[in-house]
């Protein structure tokens, strides 16, 4: 297995190395390196799985195979994580020193390791750059111009705009002389606010775009680009009144590489209104009481109601083993462990942001529920690929919020895969969906660049059914929001 | 010059089912009675657009619309190899339409031309009153002119467009490479193509059901409004085009055709065959739908259009009053009748018209020369009628001279 790594070592090679070696026996959560310390050695896993933590965030597994302090080794530095054995494990420890000698004394041998070396770095810095050109595309803002001509934005949108903001400004210059009660300027700027939105659907759909594009033949703007140019027109002239509103700003600005990230997830959550000036707060307000924000809210009661009922229906032994997808530090595991009571859950959190990996960690020891815990740091979607092994057993219930509706649908399928993998027999996959009958969605594309992947029943039916969950699919429509709770089992084997 | 293409469009799928016809193209029992095989071989057109102006249309949907312009009129006024780089697409076009057919006689054109400028308003009105009714009437060729709605709206504009797209094609030398005439038929062309795309990107087009918009028979047809469809309007008013002409209009408007993107194969050659297409049209056709009567209705109650104040609208009225019954003469009771075209006691201005036509072509004969005097007054009566209609605002192909701030709607010819 060491060759999966150290792939231009022979047998003998190999056999050399382990010759060098200590074999050693470690026990579940023993720390095998101490961040900061000097490890003084290079470990190559045997058996057993060995978990790399920073800040009390589990950013890694090692397998068997696997080679742990090679970079210590080259660099001649202090470990930059603490090294935990996730259960029992064996492992061969090769001092420094001893490895030195080895390698001098063997120049063909040191040869083809510090090769197997480089290759592997150059694999994770392969990655690292994917990951990093993604986060690049997520970050940046769309470019804002050439979808339309000036000339054919149709006068009925122009001046639709221009009175919203003009009513604004009355607003804002009534508050400011104290001249309208908070009350009543917040009716006004939410009724603004939702004719922008009116305004912005009506000039988007498709008999008004063809309409705009029948003026003008020869510019050759297909419907998409001119459906692009309305939004645009409407954003570039919303702007300032837009980005008073403290989430969504947030949201525009991806300070965590997309949309919904950790902080917007709570803001959203919280639905305490902030923003800019004495416009911001209402704008915010506003926003915060749109049918998405409020499908957002909806969706976690709903996930934690979820949990609940089905830790509480648990009859086997041992805790209920809960997974998140992709949900950040688990705020709706606090809520679900609060409800059910202590030992009935253990929890397992995997999403690809540390800092809020980190928050729920923090909130999880505040609340008592640290020891039943686990916050692991990867990118969900990389799960199902080659290499990425994590040590998970089995478990009651895996479930992600909102985040299958980022996912393309072979991402998705694949995740539900990967998911599928890690369940108990009759266990379940819970997820929410955005429906195409959101009223917001053309407001989160066009003012927001809020991208999701909205599916109805039979898509999301249809998108289960390629993977190995197949027919096991339940969808619930949640009343009064336009979400579904997705429910996927894995049947037991016939 | 037709080009085979593997796709029937860009914007359909490789690899989808395509009928041979539309669904709506079956069980043509009467029309089959009529002209036997003629059916069968006409209804493939119906499912096939313009392949080489479809895919330049698609590159040209892929870049920004300032280049777009730019490189379309450079190899439109300097030809293709003066644009640098171009894409394969734009060269395989340009070649198509640089390639001059073995038949072609320019003095042919130029002659048939003067013969089509020499008919003056009377053109103007046949053009109006019979070809763009005919066209209009069918279904499935009104289709794409009413989807958006627009099109129906300011229709005297684009009757306006109209005239000029014939003014420029019939001029002397219209047709030949950077000639006005060559241009406006190159982009009319692109704006068709765009119309395609635009259509069949929506989801509530269905093909397999219409066809493909601005399809090839829709364009064969349209042709010859201009050229066999025209000649035997203004016979039906008294006014005979002299023998030799009849061909030198018919041979300016197959070369029209062909650089219009009319495939060859069904493109009209001879007199004979684009009355025999345009009957074809008719024969197979769905009666007029409310598509066909609400874009023949803004075709013929133009003038009301324009009229601002209470006087000219009476007379305004009275213009309609007249272009209805002249019509109702042209195309025949039944298409009237399907045409929803109210009753006017102007139909019997009709044989009045045709005897004081039919004294002109005595006079013709006898004065030989009166044909340029009468040239000269027919283009200018068509120039006036341009000005008047496009009022400074450019025609909708003239895409270079429209400016910001434009208010007026250019829309779509012919």
């Amino acid at each position: 297995m060491l060759r999966d790594k150290l792939s231009f070592l022979g047998d003998q090679d190999i056999e050399l190395l382990l010759r060098s070696s200590q074999r050693r026996h470690v026990v579940r959560g023993e720390t095998i390196v101490r961040e900061g310390q000097s490890p003084e050695a290079i470990f190559l896993v045997q058996e057993g799985f060995i978990s790399v933590r920073a800040g009390g965030v589990t950013v890694g597994y090692f397998g068997a195979g696997q080679i742990l302090g090679e970079i210590s080794f080259l660099e001649r530095r202090s470990a930059s994580a603490t090294v935990v054995a996730e259960g029992d494990a064996i492992l061969n420890r090769i001092d420094n020193a001893d490895l030195e000698a080895l390698l001098s004394a063997h120049p063909d041998l040191a040869a083809r390791f510090y090769r197997s070396l480089a290759v592997n770095l150059s694999r994770r810095v392969r990655a690292l750059s994917g990951s990093l050109t993604k986060l690049r595309g997520q970050r940046s803002h769309k470019a804002r111009y050439g979808q339309l001509s000036a000339r054919h934005v149709p006068s009925s949108l122009i001046d639709g705009l221009t009175s919203v903001l003009r009513e604004v400004q009355r607003v804002e210059e009534s508050l400011a002389a104290r001249r309208m009660a908070p009350d009543a300027a917040a009716r006004v700027v939410a009724s603004s606010c939702d004719r922008v939105v009116t305004l912005l659907e009506e000039h988007t759909t498709e008999k008004a775009l063809l309409a705009i594009s029948v003026d003008d033949l020869l510019t050759f703007r297909d419907i998409s680009r001119l459906r692009e140019g309305v939004g645009s027109f409407v954003f570039r002239i919303c702007f300032a009144l837009l980005m008073s509103s403290a989430t969504i700003a947030r949201l525009y600005d991806k300070p965590g590489g997309v949309a919904e990230d950790d902080g917007t997830r709570r803001a959203i959550a919280d639905a305490d209104a902030e923003g800019d000036g004495l416009i911001g707060p209402l704008v915010d307000r506003w926003f915060l009481d749109r049918a998405v924000c409020r499908a957002r809210r909806d969706s976690r009661k709903a996930m934690v109601a979820e949990i609940v009922r089905r830790a509480t229906e648990h009859a086997g032994p041992g805790s209920f083993l809960v997974t998140s997808i992709g949900s950040g530090g688990g705020d709706e595991l606090l809520d679900a462990m609060d409800e059910a009571g202590e030992g009935v859950l253990a929890a397992t959190c995997i999403d690809p942001d540390p800092d809020a990996l980190r928050r729920g960690n923090h909130l999880a020891s505040e609340a008592g529920h640290a020891s039943a815990m686990t916050f692991l740091c990867a990118e969900p979607l990389s799960l199902s690929g080659s290499g990425s092994e994590i040590f998970l057993g089995p478990q009651h219930m895996v479930y992600a919020l909102c985040f299958f509706d980022y996912l393309s649908d072979d991402d998705a399928v694949a995740l539900l895969d990967w998911i599928w993998g890690h369940l108990a027999p009759s266990g379940t996959a819970v997820w929410t969906a955005l429906g195409p009958d959101l009223t917001d969605l053309p407001m989160m594309e066009h003012l927001l660049e809020w991208a999701v992947v909205p599916r109805d029943a039979p898509a999301i039916r249809a998108l289960v059914s390629r993977s190995r969950f197949g027919r096991a699919v339940e969808v619930q429509p949640l009343e009064g929001s336009s979400l579904h709770m997705v429910t996927c089992t894995r049947e037991s084997a016939p | 010059m037709s080009i085979d293409s593997p796709r029937l469009h860009p914007d359909i799928p490789e690899g989808a089912a395509v009928p041979r016809v539309p669904t709506w193209y079956v069980d043509r029992t009467a029309a089959r009675e009529r002209f036997g095989d003629a059916v069968d071989s006409f209804g493939p057109f119906l499912m096939r657009g313009d392949p080489p102006a479809d895919e330049l249309v698609a590159v040209l949907n892929e870049l920004r619309p300032a280049q777009a312009n730019r490189m379309l009129q450079q190899a439109l006024d300097e030809g293709i190899a003066s644009v640098r780089r171009p894409p394969r697409a734009f060269v395989q076009f340009f070649r198509q339409i640089d390639e001059i057919p073995l038949w072609l006689d320019w003095d042919k054109l130029d002659r048939g031309g003067r013969a089509v400028l020499r008919t003056g308003p009377l053109g103007a009105v046949v053009l109006a009153c019979y070809s763009l009714p005919l066209s209009y009437a069918s279904p499935d060729g009104s289709k794409p002119l009413t989807a958006s709605g627009r099109l129906v709206q300011r229709a005297s504009r684009r009757l306006t467009e109209t005239a000029r797209f014939l003014v420029e094609t019939c001029r002397p030398g219209g047709l030949r490479r950077g000639a006005e005439g060559f241009k406006i038929t190159i982009r009319v062309r692109l704006m068709h193509a765009q119309v395609r795309r635009l259509l069949l990107q929506r989801k509530s087009w269905p093909y397999e059901r219409w066809g493909i918009p601005v399809n090839q028979a829709y364009m064969a047809g349209t042709n010859v409004l201009f050229s066999s469809v025209l000649i035997e309007g203004l016979s039906k008013l008294g006014y005979e085009v002299p023998q030799a002409e009849r061909d030198d209009i018919v041979q300016l408007w197959r070369y029209g055709g062909l650089l219009s993107g009319v495939d060859s194969t069904i493109c009209a050659a001879t007199e004979a065959e684009g009355l025999r297409l345009i009957r074809i049209i008719h024969a197979v056709m769905d009666p007029p739908d409310d598509d066909s009567r609400a874009l023949v209705k803004a075709l013929m109650e133009a003038p009301l259009e324009l009229a601002k104040n209470p006087a000219q609208k009476a007379v305004a009225q009275r213009l309609v009053d007249l272009l209805y019954g002249l019509s109702r003469h042209l195309v025949g009771e039944d298409l009237a009748n399907a045409l929803a075209y109210p009753r006017t006691s102007w139909r019997h201005i009709a044989p009045v018209l045709r005897g004081m036509n039919m004294m002109m072509n005595s006079f013709q004969r006898r004065v030989p020369e009166s044909r340029d005097t009468l040239y000269r007054f027919g283009l200018e009566a068509w120039e006036r009628v341009i000005e008047n209609g496009l009022a400074g605002i450019p025609a909708a192909f003239d895409f270079r001279k429209a400016t910001v701030g434009d208010q007026g709607g250019p829309t779509h010819a012919p």
